[in-house]
Formats: structure tokens, sequence, C-alpha cells
């Protein structure tokens, strides 16, 4: 690529404009050329008929030596346009009359009897004087052609279309070039977008590495504030169930231990709670939603919010007639529940009741599923309604909230298109209402109706590396009527099913194990292997999903019992062949 | 205008600018040698200018002839005039005569006139032939079809077309253009 206005940008002019323009400055040039040999040739044959004529009419002038009349005749062809200089001669070739022109007078001597030719500008012609086929002498015209109008009007006219013309291919190859230019320099500004593309892109991975990593900073930060709330909410819990197991050990009176065990159960449901929390807060989370009936899935976790109350409140559950089918993160949905069950309790510190109602509204030309949860408490003031679902914010004394579980509520009903309202009359009670958009799909309905455990048989492969929690995990299990065999690696785990394993049922592995293979290696190996073979996770840390993304079953760790069951029977009565044994 | 001498290439003409010169310096003076040389050049000089008829020559080379009579000097300047001279084909003689006889073939006849033949006696003896006839106003009044006079000290010319188409001899327009002047049927 050239600059434009390069000097020599007409030398690199394309060929055929160049050959173009050199054609027709050679045919401007012939043409020139053969128009003025034309005008010689006209004016010396217009020289000669006026030397014929002067010749002719000068004869009796030079016979008879009459000045007088040589002069009449040569005045007469004068009138002639260009006439210059004339010469009348003798037969002896002596000038007998001269006529000066504008640039000299004739020659002084005769020429050549006969002569006509175009020389230094001057058309020439001389004739015999003849009478009677006698000579009496020599006439001489020269003729000095001015460059006429109609001459110089020819030429100027000649060299104007052949300017024009040149014109018209300077501007031809001109635009040509332009257009050349303009190719490049759009060529150059796409190369420049793109570059610039690319590397806005860049800078955007980068910023949302950064602020990513900014909000994991900010979220760890949070969460080293909290330490000291957690703590102390765990040693207290701690103190429950120390002091509970000493009293346990004394007690043997029935009623009072059972007082004691459900003390000790709440401070256990409190601590999972909030690990759970922190755990869903600190992991960067993604929901992974599924099509769910909500009579179902809250039916599945009623033990769980039966047991998160205390005895002095009722707890109420209306589904109405319809089981509606939302799509949403199981987990996350029994995370809000439980937050929202919770802080229900919590706001009822002398009894009452919970009623859990859920039904249909249309809003905007949606339906929507409305999850009310109805306390008798104490009520919100407006201004604590106003931050509620703020991070961090609780009116709980320090060790009883963290103040993320409403904050959970509210990020998950957005996450799952809908939206999260409270209606609060302090002294009467609190009634927060989740709204969840309803599914357009049918969910998969499982054949077997959660919370009921109806297969608690069968042969289960716990891998487990930690020797205090298999010992406890089996005899929950043991407990429950299904027999277990134990594995400590993944490895170990395999090697039992390649012994004869095919009396396995279920495999239910712990994720973090040491050996080089995981729980999440060993499924996949498994699952590879026997395909058939219904597997459940475990795991008490909350970023292997997102370090390792796959799709079995997992069950956070701490459990109880009826957790594990139910796990455990879903996975059973969800696996692709049911095996009976 | 200028008129330039110059070296004569040919005796004649010489003479016949001598011979203006000569009567431009003396106008009216008794005929000089050079006016009569001048004379002599243009009776050599009127025959290209007249075409004559066809059966005035018996053969188409038959050389023309200037016949002089009267004045022997006349006729040899007439004579060197007209040495070379051709029409054509034909060369130009010169015959001399004191009297004119009757059967004397002439194309051009110059008559001076003599104590033996007048100068009409000469033209008679040419009538209603084809001869141009030329006469000199210092040898009398008669005219013949050319008629020399002397004007502004120059020699110049009459011409009576009339009595030459009677003979038919057709006198070159030409001519006319130089004559002093014209007698012409035609012409007012």
């Amino acid at each position: 690529m050239t600059a434009a206005g390069s000097p020599k940008s007409w030398l690199r002019s394309p060929a055929p404009v160049r050959i173009v323009a050199a054609l027709l400055l050679i045919a401007g040039i012939a043409g020139v050329v053969v128009a003025e040999s034309q005008f010689r040739e006209q004016k010396v044959e217009q020289a000669r008929a006026l030397a014929r004529v002067l010749a002719s009419n000068v004869s009796a002038a030079l016979a008879f030596q009459d000045e007088s009349e040589a002069a009449r005749a040569v005045e007469a062809i004068s009138a002639a346009p260009d006439v210059g200089a004339v010469g009348v001669y003798e037969a002896s070739g002596l000038l007998f009359f001269g006529r000066e022109g504008p640039r000299g007078p004739p020659p002084a001597r005769a020429p050549a009897a006969s002569l006509a030719l175009f020389a230094e500008g001057f058309a020439i012609a001389a004739e015999p004087v003849l009478q009677n086929e006698a000579q009496l002498g020599t006439v001489y015209v020269r003729l000095n052609p001015r460059l006429g109008t109609g001459r110089l009007v020819r030429y100027v006219i000649v060299g104007l279309l052949l300017l024009m013309a040149l014109l018209v291919l300077a501007i031809l190859s001109a635009a040509r070039r332009a257009q050349e230019l303009a190719n490049a320099e759009l060529e150059r500004r796409a190369d420049e977008l793109a570059r610039t593309n690319a590397q806005l892109s860049t800078e955007m991975a980068e910023r949302q590495k950064i602020e990513s990593a900014l909000a994991q900073s900010q979220k760890m930060e949070a969460i080293g504030q909290l330490t000291g709330g957690i703590a102390h909410d765990f040693n207290n819990l701690l103190m429950v169930i120390s002091s509970g197991l000493q009293l346990l050990e004394r007690r043997g009176d029935e009623k009072k231990r059972e007082g004691i065990v459900t003390a000790m159960r709440q401070a256990v449901d409190r601590g999972t709670s909030v690990t759970r929390q922190l755990l869903a807060f600190a992991r960067r989370q993604k929901l992974s939603p599924e099509v769910a009936f909500l009579q179902e899935r809250l039916s599945s976790i009623q033990p769980l919010l039966e047991r998160s109350m205390r005895e002095d409140i009722t707890l109420a559950l209306d589904f109405g007639d319809e089981d509606l089918a939302v799509r949403i993160d199981p987990g996350q949905f029994d995370l809000a529940i439980l937050n929202l069950t919770v802080n229900a309790r919590d706001a009822m510190p002398r009894g009452g009741s919970l009623t859990v109602q859920v039904d249909k509204v249309r809003e905007g030309g949606k339906w929507f599923a409305a999850i009310r949860m109805i306390d008798t408490g104490e009520g919100m003031s407006s201004e604590t309604r106003a931050r509620a679902f703020d991070p961090f914010y609780t009116t709980k004394a320090v060790g009883k909230g963290s103040g993320l579980g409403l904050s959970q509520v509210y990020g998950f009903a957005l996450q799952s298109g809908g939206r999260c309202e409270i209606d609060s009359t302090p002294g009467i009670g609190t009634t927060v209402t989740l709204l969840l958009p309803l599914a357009e799909e049918a969910p998969a309905r499982s054949p077997v109706k959660a919370g009921e455990s109806s297969v608690t048989t069968g042969t289960i492969l716990m891998v487990e590396d930690d020797e205090g929690v298999g010992a406890m995990v089996a005899e929950m299990l043991t407990d429950l009527g299904y027999h277990v065999t134990r594995a400590l690696s993944a490895q170990q785990a395999l090697d039992r099913l390649e012994e004869g394993g095919f009396g396995v049922d279920v495999v239910f592995s712990d994720i973090i194990m040491p050996g080089g293979m995981n729980g999440i290696d060993l499924a996949r190996e498994l699952k590879r292997r026997r395909p058939d073979l219904p597997i459940l996770l475990t795991t008490g840390y909350g970023g292997n999903e997102e370090l390792d993304p796959h799709d079995f079953p997992v069950l956070r760790k701490p459990y109880d019992q009826n957790e594990l069951g139910a796990a455990v029977s879903r996975v059973m009565t969800h696996r692709p062949t049911l095996r009976t044994s | 205008m200028r008129l330039r001498a110059g070296r004569p290439n040919r005796g004649r003409t010489a003479t016949c600018l001598l011979a203006l010169i000569a009567v431009a310096t003396s106008a009216h003076a008794a005929q000089s040698d050079l006016e009569a040389a001048v004379k002599a050049t243009f009776v050599t000089r009127f025959v290209a200018f007249v075409e004559w008829p066809a059966e005035s020559f018996a053969t188409p080379d038959e050389p023309l002839a200037v016949c002089v009579a009267g004045d022997d000097a006349i006729a040899q300047l007439v004579e060197s005039a007209a040495e070379g001279e051709r029409i054509g084909v034909r060369t130009v003689i010169v015959r001399r005569f004191a009297a004119l006889p009757a059967e004397a073939r002439c194309h051009v006849l110059y008559a001076a006139g003599s104590p033996a033949q007048s100068v009409s006696r000469m033209l008679d003896s040419v009538r209603d032939r084809p001869v141009l006839t030329i006469t000199d106003e210092r040898r009398g009044r008669t005219r013949g079809m050319v008629h020399f006079v002397l004007s502004d000290g120059r020699v110049r010319f009459r011409i009576d077309r009339n009595e030459a188409a009677l003979v038919d001899l057709a006198i070159s327009a030409r001519l006319l253009s130089v004559a002093l002047s014209v007698k012409s049927s035609d012409a007012s």
C-alpha cells in the first residue's frame, strides 16, 4: 500500500489506463501533425494557384514593360489571404516588379521556373509566365500563413479534448486508487476492531475473574467476622450436647431423658442449619433447577421441619387441592423453607403456630405457586422488615443467628424467577410469601411418594475413610434395616465389588478420601462398570461440585438417620432397574 | 513598388531597358535609336498575343513572317530582336522591303512608310488579308491595327480591334490591357 498523493501514483496507475493515455496522446499528436501537413499542402496549393493567376495576368505587362499593369496584377492577387512577398521576373531572371511582404522582399533573382514548397513557415510557389508557349518570365508568390483563428481553434479544441480525456483517465485512476486505499483502510480498521475486541474480551474475562475473586473474598471476610458468633453458637450447642449426655448417663427417668434428647437434637439441628447456611454462602453455588411437586417436596422435609420446632409450636401444612409443579433447585428450596421455619420458631419464644400454606396465584399473566409461612410471633417493625433481606442483618442476639437466613431465601426466590414478600404486624405475627413460577412441563413423578421409605432392605457398600464416622453411619443404616459392608478407600471398594459384589445394592461413598481416587472418580468408574448400580455420595465440603461437576446425588454432612434413610431409599427407587433381593 | 535593373541576359532586353531610360530622360526628342529598339522589341512581342486564322499558314511549322517595310534601320533592329524567337514550333523570321509588293507573304507588317510607298499604300497592299498591321505616329497619321505613340516619355500603343476582327485576327485581352487605348465595336 502506498500513501495517497505519492508522486509516483500516476506511474503506478493500472496498465490499461496508461496504455489508453499513451494512445490518446499519440492520436492527438498524429491528428495535429496530419492537420498541419494538410494545412501546409493546402497553403502551397493556394500559393501555386495564385502564382498561376499572376503568371497569366502579368504576361502582357512583362512583355511590354508595363509596370503599372504588373502592379495591378500583383495587387489583384494580394487581396488573397496570407499573401506576402510577390515577384515578377523577366525571362533574364531580373526582378521586374516586386511587392515586399510583411517578412521581407521577394528574392532578387528569379527562382527555378516551377516551384511549390513549404519552407521556413512560408508557402512558396513560382510559375513561368508563358504566352503562346513562349516564356516571358517568372512569377514568385510567397504566403505567410499566420496561425489563423480557425487553425488555432482547431488545435485548441484538439488539445482540450486530449486534456479532457487525460483528465478523465486521471480521475478514473485516482478513483480506483482511492477505492483501493479505502479498502485497505477498511481492512486495517477491521483488524483494529478485531484486536480491540479481543483485548476487550480479555479485559472483561480478567474483570470477571477479579470481581468473582472480590466477591469471594468479601464473603470470606464476612465469614471471618461471623466466626466469633458462630463459635459462640457452637460452644452453646456443644454445651447442650455434652451436658445432655452427662445427664443421660445419670438419669433413668424416661420422661426426663426424652426432654434432654429433644434439647440435644434441637442443638444439633441448629448446628446443622448454621453449617449448611455457611456452606451455601461460602460456595460459589449455582442453582441446578429441576421440576418438582411442592406437596411432595414439602412432605419429604416435614419431619425435618417438625424437629426444628419446639414442642410449644404447632406446625400445620395446608397444600390445597392441587399439587403444584415448580422449577426449583431442591436443596436450596429445602434450605429456604428450613430458614423460614427457624425464623418463625425464633419469632415465637412463647409458643404459637406455624402454618405452611400453598396455593396458586396469577400475576402479570403468569401463574405462580405461593408458599405462605404464617406465624403468630412477635412480628417485625417496618424498619426491620425493610432490612430483613439484607445479608448479615439480624435482630437475634449474638450466637442466635447469622443474618444469612432470609438473605438466602431472597436469593433463591429471585434465582428461581419468583420473589419473596414479608407481611408483618408487630404483636400479631408475620407472613412470609415465597412466589415461585409454575413449571410448564410436567415433572417425572417419583414412583414412590417421598417420605415413605418403602425400600429399607438391601446391601449397602459404604466407602468411608474415617473410622468413627463409618462406625456411626453403619450403625444408623443397620438400624434402618440395611446390611452394610464397608470399604476404607475407593480402590478397596472396587476390589470388594470385583470379589463378588453382585450382592451390593447401593454404593454410599464419601467424596473426599485419600488414595488418589475420590468418591466422584469412584462413582464414574462404577457407572462405567455397573450402570444399574445406585450410587449415593456424601460430603461435608461445599466446593466439590464447582471444582468437578457431576450428576450423582449427594447427601450433605451432617445428616441424621431420617435424612440418610430418605436419601438411600430415593437412590434405590430411582435406579434404572430395581434389584429385588 | 520598384523597378530593378540588372545585368541583361539578352541584348534585346538590355536595349529595351536602356531605351526606356533614354526615352524617360529625353522626352519629345527625335526618335532615338533606343526608342526604335523598344519598338522593334515590341513588334516581335505582339505575335505572342495574336492568333491568326489557320489558313494563313501553309504548314503547321511554317515560320511566322514579320515584314518591315520602308525603314532598313528598324528592320535591322527587329531582326535582332526576333532572333531565336519562337511561337510554339514556329520560328519568327523578318522580311524587309523598301516597298511592299502585293504578293508579299506577311503575318505582321510594320509599315514605316517611305518616299517610294506611303504608309497607307503599304496597308492597302495587305488589306483584307490576316496581317497584323503596325504603324507609328512618327510616320504619319495613318493607323494600322497597332499604332505606336509616345506617352509620358514611354513607348505605348493604341489598338484597333475592329480592323483586326475584320480579317479574323484575335488579339489577346492581355495585350489590350496594356494598350493606351483600344478601338473596339463592343467597347464604348
